[in-house]
């Protein structure tokens, strides 16, 4: 009975000290956008709603949940669109490849002007 | 390297294309605003200590309009006459969950703009509100006699909004 109470004990404090974690908290917080604010994440934000999705982090991180399960729960009601890193994928893959694309473009553009002037 | 000339108009072509060919070929994959799901059961309080708690469950059957507002929303205020039309017509339940408010501005409010609800909620974390999803009030949900979200609107009801989306939805 003992030992079954010390295990029970030494399990909530443990999911209390996860829930506690500001790193995991700051983190998470890092990971969403604030749906009503210009490019800030949680983190940054002071919004209303900003201040109800930190609640429901710190909410979900007592109850013992997951990262990915605090991830899935805000995907399925604001979209991909919530996450400030969208993963790659079929649709999202032109903007992960772009910022390349356009710096090895201006990269080759350079090369032309520097060439051109010097010659 | 006269053939090199041309590199950056070819490469600035290859990024035009395949911006063209994701966007051409892209299935909308973002789920339709109106494709029904089911409701997120309401976890907020009721306004009024009172008042009998109140669940979806205990409607299904009849249709129903969740509409999010709050005391300190402008818009809120202009689409109190169309909530009040929709309640008196019987034909749905008209539920109030007042989002990131209070008691007594809620009440201050109802008592100045009128109370078109016949079951209010106070959200006063905003959960029920993430629970559906919304980003800021007013805004509507309309669930059908399974419990579904079959409508969604996010600002304020108008005349045409009411008959051409929300009664058009109600039998």
């Amino acid at each position: 009975m003992k030992t079954l109470l010390l295990i029970v004990l030494f399990s909530a404090s443990g999911a209390l000290a996860q829930a506690e974690n500001p790193e995991r908290l700051r983190g998470l917080y890092h990971q969403f956008h604030c749906m009503v604010c210009a490019g800030q994440s949680l983190a940054e934000s002071d919004a209303k709603l900003a201040v109800n999705m930190r609640a429901q982090i710190k909410r979900m991180l007592a109850e013992g949940k997951s990262d990915a399960e605090i991830r899935d729960y805000f995907v399925a009601r604001y979209g991909e669109g919530i996450l400030m890193q969208p993963p790659v994928s079929g649709s999202t893959l032109p903007l992960w490849l772009a910022p390349g694309l356009v710096a090895l473009l201006g990269l080759v553009l350079a090369g032309f002007y520097i060439r051109r002037h010097r010659g | 390297m006269p053939r090199l000339r041309h590199l950056p108009l070819l490469l600035f072509a290859l990024i035009a294309l395949v911006f063209y060919i994701r966007l051409a070929l892209q299935e909308d994959k973002t789920p339709a605003r109106f494709d029904p799901y089911p409701a997120a059961e309401l976890t907020a309080g009721m306004l009024y200590k009172d008042a009998d708690i109140f669940t979806l469950s205990s409607v299904k059957g009849k249709f129903v309009l969740i509409n999010f507002f709050a005391s300190w929303c402008a818009p809120c205020v202009a689409e109190v006459p169309h909530l009040k039309s929709l309640s008196d017509s019987g034909k749905l339940e008209v539920v109030g969950i007042a989002w990131n408010d209070t008691e007594r501005r809620v009440q201050k409010f109802l008592k100045r703009h009128g109370n078109p609800y016949k079951i209010l909620m106070l959200d006063i974390e905003g959960q029920t509100g993430m629970d559906y999803g919304i980003t800021g009030v007013p805004e509507n949900y309309l669930i059908d006699e399974q419990g579904n979200v079959v409508w969604r609107f996010a600002g304020a009801l108008n005349e045409a909004l009411v008959e051409n989306e929300i009664l058009a939805r109600v039998k």
